[in-house]
Order: C-alpha cells, then structure tokens, then sequence
C-alpha cells in the first residue's frame, strides 16, 4: 500500500510539474446521414451545382430524442471533465457573426473557399467532432434504438474511436431507450477518447499544416531560392525544417504544388520552452511560429499564420 | 411374506429405471400459462348448463384467463357416448383458436390495430423477486419487466370439455343425485416457426401505415396458420345432488389430472430459507396445503455439463399470499421435507411432483385369533410445519385361519395424527372404526341381504400407532401395534354377529401388531 | 546450550520464511492466473454500474459468492466484460497488459479479504444463489450472482490513486 502511495505522489507532482496540455474541445454534431434521411437538409445552389447542406438548427429544434442523446452525451462528457460545446450555442453565435465570419478572405481579397460545415468546425473550433448517427427501428410495439457515433478528429478527419450497436429491442419508453444506448457506448467510447490522448501524450499532437502562396509573393513553392547564401527549392527547405522540428521527425507531405503544401500527420510535441525556459503547452500555430518567423526574417515577404484551431493551420506567404 | 419381498424389489427395480430414464436438467424455470375453457355442445338440453359451468369455472389464480371469442364447439352426437379424440381435435382446429389468441394477447380490434396493454401486464404478474431485483438495477428499470411477457405467448392453452353419459338417479327418499362423466383435452398454441418478430412485421399496423398496408398486414393475420397441439387428456366423473356442481366437480378433478401430464404447468421455484423450508410460491400459482414438491440440486461432470440430482420430496405446509405484483420482497411458503437422509438446503431448486395424496399400503400380522392381511389406504389432509400431518384413514383388513381360508373380512374409517420425527419417519397414533363381518367364505351364503349382513357384523374400535419409514419414497415400511375393541351387542338370535363368534371364531378384544409396505399415489 | 538453541532458532526462522515464501509465491502465482472465470452482461445498468452475472469457485457456496464478487471487480479493471444482445462490451479499466504485475502489492492489498474492492460492488441476487446458479463441482461449489459493479466510482478509485491515468489527466 506504502508503494502505490508513493507512485501516486510521485505521479501526482510529475503531472503537477508538467504545464497543462490544452484541452481539445469537442461537440457533437449530427451526421450528415441522419440529417439527410429526417430531411434535415438545406438546399444551395452554388455555380450551378445543387448542393444540400445539413440544417443542424433545424433538427436540434425539432428532433427531441436528438436532443436527448446530446443532453445525455454531455453529461457523462462533464462527469469526465471534457464539457461538450454546445453545437446549438455555436449555431447561434454563428448565426449573428454571419456576415464577418462567412467567408474567410484574404486581405487583398484571394478567396479560400469551405463549405458551411468546416465554416462550423472552424468557427466552432471544436477538436473532436462526435458525430452522432441514430435510428429508432419499430417492431410492433417495440422499439429499439440503432446507433452510430464517432469520434473523429476535426483536422486529421481521423476516427478516433467508433462505436455502433443496437440498444434493447423492447417496449419501454423511448427516452428510456435512448438514455440506455449511451450509457451502452459509453465506456467503450471513452476507452477510445483515452487511446487517442494516450497516443498523443507519446507521440505528439498530430496536426495539419498547409501553406499557401498569394497573389504577392514573389516566388513559386518549386522555385529555387537563396537562404543563407545557399540555393534551396522552397519546398525543401520547409521539409527540412519540419525533419528538425517534428517529434522524432514525424510527418508526411501530402501536396506540394507550385502554390500549396499541405504536411499532414505532423506530431508536434505537446510542450516546448518559453524564452524563459518554462515549459509551455503549444498548438499548430505555437508550432510553426518559428517558422513563420524564419521565412519572415530569410525571405523578407509577408507571412500570415491562420489558426483553424489546435491543429490546423494555414501559413500564407505573400500575404496575411 | 415372500410375495411382499417380491412386489418390494419389483417396485425398487422400476423406480431405480425411471431414475436412469431421467437425463433432463430440471430448472426453477417456471412462467403462467394463459388458458381458456370450451365446451363441446351437441345441439340438446344440456349444452346450456355444461357451457355456463366451464364458462363460471375458477381454475384459480395460476392462470391468466384468454377471453375468447369462441366459447363452444358443436359436434352432433349422442350424450350417451364421448365423443372421440380425432373429432374434437379436428373441430379444435377447423376454428381459428391460435389467432384467437393472438388477438386476445395483443387487444387486436376489428380494424386490425394492436397493443401490447394485456402482455406488458402479464410480464409484470409473472416478474419473480429476482427479476424485479434485477429490473432495477438496469437502466431501463421496472419497464423491462413488460418486455417478458412476450415470453408468455407459447404458454397459451385451450381446455375442451366434452360431458356425457349425464343424467340423475332419485333413491327411495325421493333424492336426487346428478352424474356426468367428462373427457377433457388440453391444447397448446403451436407457433411453428412464426417468431413474434416476424409475426410483428407481418401483421402490426401503425398508425401511420397506408391504406394498402394496413389491409395487406390485415390480410397477413387472416392467413396465419397457428394449430392448437393436443398435450393432455384426462377422464373424469362428477357427482352431487345440484347438476352444476356435479359439472363443476368433473372440471375441477380434470384440472387436476391435467396437471399431471403438462410440463409447463408443473410449478418450479427454489428454496430460499431452511428451518423451516421456504420457497417464494404461494396462492398465485394455486399452491396448496399438503401439495407434493422434490427437491433439486446441480452438479457438474467431468466435460462439465449441467446434471440436476433428485433430492427429497417436500410438502407445502403454510402457504403464502402472494397474489399480486412482485415488489422483490414476496412473502415465502413454508414447506416440510418428507424424504430423502440429507436436508435439504438454501438454493436448491423444487419442483412440483403432484400425486393424488393417497398412500395404499399393505401390511401382514397378527389379528383377532388368526393371521390378517390389511390393505389400507390414507388420504393426507394436512400438512403441517411443526411437523403433524393429519390423515384420513381408511382399513380393509382379511383375517385368516387354520388353512388359510378368510374367516371374516373389516371396513374402518379413521383418523391419524402423525408426527415426523425425522425426514424419513413419521409416527402416527391413530383412531378407526370399524365393522367386523364375519365369514366371507364359510358359514354363510352368497344370497344374504342387507339385513342379515348386519345382523353378522360388529363394531371394532381400534386405537393404535404406526411408525413408517421411507424405503425409498415413495415406498416406506411401516410397524404398528394397535388394540382392537370389539363392540357387539348381546343377542340370542341365530343369526347374530354373538352366535357366530360363540360358535366358530372367539373374537375378542385383543392387541395385535403389523408389518407392512406403503406406496404414496 | 545457548549455540544449540539459536541455531534451532535461526532453522525455525530459515524455515518459516521459506514456508511463508512459498505461500506467497503460490498467492502471488495464483494471483497472476486469475482469468479462469465466466462473466456475462446482465443488462445495461444503471447510470455509472455494470450489472452483471458472474461465475465464482469456492469450497463452500460462502467463498464461492465472496470469489464472484471479486472476479466482478477483477474483470471490471483487467478483463472487461464481453457485449452481449442488449449491451456494449465494456472495456477493461487498466487496459495495459502489464498493469496488474506493476501495481501487484496495490492489487494485492485491493483484492484481500475484506478488502477496498468491496465498496464497488452491490449484489443483487435475491438471497443466496439458487437454481441451476448453484452447482456442486469437483472440489467444491461453482456459483452465479448478479451483482452491479459500481464502474465510474471503481474508476475515479483507480485514477485517484494514480493506477490508471484519467481522461482528462495531462490537460
């Protein structure tokens, strides 16, 4: 007993002397499967294409046993200290920030385009989507509840931990039913929460970095440059940098065009020092900082870093 | 004596057979059964009054009741003779009893709608203690214990009643007594492969159906195929001085054989407390005083398959009422063992063994001067916890002499009031009365009345006390010292029980003593 | 005299600690090979438990109820329960494979008699086993109970004492 006494403490002031990593945020969100099949869909047309966009407003307005299963979700999320974003309160905040946040435009009016969901996953920053499928199957006067949650990464679009399954076929009420299928899922799905920061204390943040070229920037991603009196192809000399940086050099190019790259899979470590030497939890853009510094102070061209949250960034050169 | 020793092991062989015949694992598994009551009516005067009586009938709160719409079915006959088994099936089955039943299960209108009001309900009267126990510690909680009724739908039984050979006898007083035989058959509901998914998906209308479905799935339950299986038959007569109740006396004595030749009607439970025993059955599933239970224990073998080992047999004593919901806390019956060296415990299962009460035994020793054979037969009337069991006795004793001719046979009636001591022994003092006839075989002739009869008896009062112990249950050996008073009056006359016994045997009052086997029906 | 007598009692001592060595050589043997039982999801409990049916060996039906009880909890931390029709399999609390020889004097000390592990369970089998939950096997009794297994408390329990990390440990 005296043992575990001591490795608890020991483990205790270990946790206590490490900086807190960031908490990733995480909501739920209905799939588009489940918007589709109840008709909770908006119609756009965009350039000529027919678009159908999932109404999330409308079908937590007026789906009840969805709301239920969210209410039921952000409860024992809460237990487990990870409160749920409120999708509903993203949706509204979104709704009266419309106008300035629709679109994200460069300054000199070089267009990004995204559809209105990643315009709700940027804008509600949530770092784990869960997204929720369910269907309630009648058989005679049973019910039984079908469901389908996973939990995917919002940057890496990776499944993090996956749960489906059937709830009870029986004839008891339905938020009965409903509340049953969670606590179901429950601890199979936060064995799989668990996993992925496991896996993230060991090997890292996995993140995303895309840098784009502007209209101003003088050069191509392929051209050669000169930094530090060497002859470098742009592309490489960030890669390089990324060999240097990443934990245990972890990443993988996933585009390189003349005007984008785009490295996925980069593991960042989960802190690094402070000009004070403290050490200090970081995200996507604390990471590529020194970066933007670097090609800042060696190419002398404006450079922009866009955060889409803890692991997405998007570093524009030629603009901000 | 020989004879005895033969019919002892004879019957040991066979009851050592049926325990090797017996492979299946018995379980405490026990769920009511649904029933419902038709009269076979043959279009004369008593249709009416046979149908109203199985209609009135009480099979007690065992069963829940299927109100159905077919109530009678006609088969043309005289009332003179039963009609034959393959008729009834066939007329069992030309009506649609299994959708009827399914109709009445799930409240089905004549539009086709259905609700599960009447199964939830019985899933809930069937939940035993433990399933409410478990109910509440599942999420769902008590709504779960309405899903289990489902489980109840194969349990769904028709009893036909055919009564014939009816008619009444008015003795010399001017006294009527009213007879009926009865042949009664039980029939089970036979799904076949319709599992109650796919009968949900064929036939369940919703409300938001369309027009065409609805009829489809209407059209669905029309052509479902559910036969009635014959199970259980039985043979009985009923007897009284009031028509109906010689009716209902003949139901209510088929009901009782019926429930020797149906599994499912076969109460199981388990034993949860000892000194006294004590099982969670009670008045719900019309447990009576004195009904006869064994006793199972579990075991595994070496490929670790589940074997249940017989135990001792047990009798309800105080018998609880528990009619009603299950709240987790039912109040228990209390039972006492009546066989078998090892107690028996906490856990093991019981199920019900029913038997007609009756132990038949035959006992040799000594009588008035003679040697005499008894057959006795005794009806258990009550049961007690403490250990006293009453009986209603009944004597028919053969007294032998010189060269083994019966020289005078005896009729008693009595009471016995028997304490066990142990498991397997039970002693009882005891108290007939009885009428002494003297020679069945010599000194009289075949033609004598009534009168003379009487004139040739006398009243023997026998107090005494009989220890038996099991054998192997059912069979005991029993002991019993009693004295036998001989009550005659004094007369002259030559046909007196006096002249008689003066002239050829010398009964007297006297002790005697027997030995003997007892085999409880 | 007094060289025969400590010698005798140096040998007592040489022996009674390899006595006491083997004893806790065969616990602790007996502690690593514990997987030998059956453990079956019931229904999904009540918010935070797991109720399950669960399979105990004892020499009488006493110590096979108290050996269900703990293989409720042991299966709870190291086995997990498997999914059945009505409910999700549930995933072990330690899920390393090294966790219960790492933290053995902790499991030691939770698993004895009268130990910690009580507190997170409740049975819920009405009496004592019965029916076909209570069978007579060679060397003694194999019973069933239904117990709920107090999961979420038996969890924080684990974090708190810094066996298991907690979700939202490192943030």
């Amino acid at each position: 007993m005296k043992r575990a006494i001591i490795i608890a403490a020991l483990l205790l002031t270990t946790t206590l002397g490490w900086s807190q990593a960031k908490k990733p945020t995480i909501m739920v969100v209905p799939s588009d499967a489940y918007c589709e099949r109840n008709g909770y869909v908006q119609h756009f047309k965009t350039m000529g294409d027919e678009l159908d966009v999932p109404d999330y407003a409308k079908a937590l307005k007026q789906d009840v046993d969805m709301r239920d299963l969210i209410a039921h979700m952000a409860e024992f999320m809460a237990q487990n200290n990870f409160p749920l974003q409120s999708l509903e309160q993203e949706l509204k905040r979104l709704q009266t920030e419309d106008a300035e946040m629709a679109m994200m435009t460069g300054k000199t009016g070089s267009e990004i385009d995204e559809t209105p969901v990643e315009r709700l996953r940027r804008n509600a920053k949530a770092d784990i989507i869960l997204d929720l499928d369910y269907q309630i199957e009648r058989n005679g006067p049973r019910q039984q509840v079908r469901f389908n949650l996973q939990a995917i990464d919002a940057y890496s679009s990776k499944i993090i931990s996956g749960n489906t399954g059937l709830g009870t076929n029986s004839g008891a009420p339905l938020p009965l039913l409903l509340g049953e299928v969670v606590e179901s899922f429950k601890d199979n799905f936060l064995r799989g929460l668990q996993n992925h920061f496991d896996d993230m204390f060991r090997n890292g943040r996995e993140v995303t970095v895309t840098i784009l070229k502007y209209g101003n920037c003088p050069f191509d991603f392929d051209d050669d440059i000169e930094i530090d009196g060497d002859d470098y192809e742009f592309r490489d000399w960030v890669e390089e940098w990324f060999q240097d940086n990443t934990k245990e050099g972890r990443f993988s190019t996933d585009a390189a065009s003349a005007n984008r790259i785009r490295f996925t899979q980069v593991r960042i470590p989960l802190y690094s020092q402070n000009r004070k030497g403290r050490d200090v939890a970081i995200d996507a853009n604390d990471f590529v900082k020194p970066l933007v510094r670097e090609i800042k102070q060696k190419l002398n061209v404006p450079v922009g870093a866009t955060p889409r949250g803890l692991g997405d960034v998007w570093i524009t050169v030629g603009d901000k | 004596m020989k004879k005895f020793i033969l019919l002892a092991i004879l019957l040991l062989g066979a009851s050592s057979i049926s325990a090797l015949a017996q492979r299946e694992v018995v379980t405490s598994n026990y769920h009511r059964s649904g029933l419902s009551m038709v009269t076979v009516v043959r279009g004369d005067s008593y249709d009416t009054v046979t149908s109203e009586q199985v209609a009135d009938y009480n099979p007690g709160d065992k069963f829940d009741i299927n109100n159905l719409a077919t109530k009678t079915i006609k088969i043309s006959g005289s009332r003179e003779n039963q009609i034959p088994k393959e008729k009834i099936v066939e007329a069992v089955n030309a009506q649609p009893f299994g959708k009827e039943i399914l109709s009445c299960l799930f409240n089905r209108d004549k539009n086709g709608m259905m609700d599960d009001k009447t199964i939830r309900y019985r899933g809930n009267y069937d939940a035993k203690d433990q399933d409410v126990i478990n109910a509440r510690a599942s999420y769902i909680g008590a709504d779960a214990l309405g899903d289990m009724g489902e489980e109840l739908v194969d349990k769904n039984y028709i009893a036909v009643f055919d009564f014939y050979n009816m008619g009444k006898e008015t003795d010399a007083k001017g006294k009527d007594t009213y007879y009926t035989l009865a042949e009664g058959y039980l029939f089970k509901i036979d799904l076949k492969d319709l599992t109650l998914d796919e009968f949900f998906k064929q036939c369940w209308i919703y409300e938001d159906d369309s027009a065409a479905v609805k009829a489809q799935k209407r059209k669905a339950f029309d052509n479902l195929d559910i036969v009635m299986t014959p199970v259980s038959s039985g043979s009985t007569m009923g007897q009284s001085s009031s028509q109906a109740v010689a009716i209902e006396n003949a139901i209510s004595t088929m009901f009782v054989s019926f429930e020797f030749g149906t599994t499912d009607w076969a109460v199981a439970s388990t034993i949860t407390g000892t000194k006294p025993l004590r099982s969670k059955i009670g008045t719900k599933e019309n447990l009576a005083n004195g009904e006869r239970f064994r006793a199972y224990s579990y075991r595994e073998d070496r490929n670790g398959n589940l074997i249940s080992v017989p135990r001792g047999y047990l009798r309800a004593t105080t018998v609880a009422d528990n009619t009603g919901m299950s709240e987790g806390n039912s109040q228990p019956s209390e039972f006492i063992q009546v066989s078998d060296l090892t107690s028996i415990e906490n856990g093991w299962t019981i199920r019900r063994e029913k038997d007609w009460r009756l132990g038949v035994s035959l006992g040799y020793g000594g009588g008035f001067r003679g040697n005499s054979v008894r057959l006795g037969v005794d009806y258990l009337a009550w049961a007690r916890t403490n250990g006293w069991t009453s009986y209603i006795l009944t004597d028919f004793t053969a007294d032998f002499r010189g060269g083994g001719n019966v020289t005078n046979v005896y009729f008693a009636l009595g009471y016995g009031h028997a304490l066990r001591l142990m498991h397997v022994l039970e002693v009882m003092p005891y108290l007939t009365i009885g009428d002494d006839y003297m020679g069945p075989t010599g000194g009289g002739g075949d033609n004598e009345s009534n009168f003379q009869f009487l004139r040739r008896s006398g009243f023997v009062f026998e107090p005494g006390v009989k220890a038996s112990v099991n054998i192997m249950y059912p069979l005991q050996a029993f002991a019993k010292i009693y004295y036998d008073a001989l009550l005659y009056p004094h007369s002259t006359s030559n046909d007196s029980y006096d002249y008689y016994n003066f002239m050829y045997f010398g009964h007297h009052s006297h002790a005697g003593m027997q030995v003997g086997l007892k085999w409880t029906f | 005299m007094k060289q025969i007598l400590t010698m005798v009692f140096a040998a007592v001592l040489l022996l009674s600690g390899f006595n006491a060595d083997a004893q806790n050589k065969a616990r602790r043997k007996s502690f690593s090979s514990w997987e030998n039982y059956e453990i079956a999801i019931e229904k999904v409990g009540t918010p935070g438990t797991k109720f399950v049916k669960v399979w105990g060996f004892g020499k009488n039906v006493d110590a096979a109820v108290m050996a269900a009880k703990m293989n409720a909890v042991h299966a709870c931390i190291f086995r997990g329960i498997p999914a059945s029709t009505t409910a999700m399999a549930t995933p072990p609390i330690c899920s390393h494979p090294d966790a219960l020889t790492s933290n053995q004097d902790y499991f030691e000390d939770f698993f004895s008699e009268g130990g910690p592990y009580l507190a997170y369970i409740n049975m819920t089998t009405d009496g004592v086993p019965s029916g076909t939950d209570n069978r007579k096997v060679k060397g003694g009794y194999k019973v069933a109970i239904y117990v709920q297994v107090l999961y979420d408390n038996l969890k924080k329990k684990l974090e708190n004492d810094g066996i298991v990390r907690g979700l939202s440990d490192g943030f």
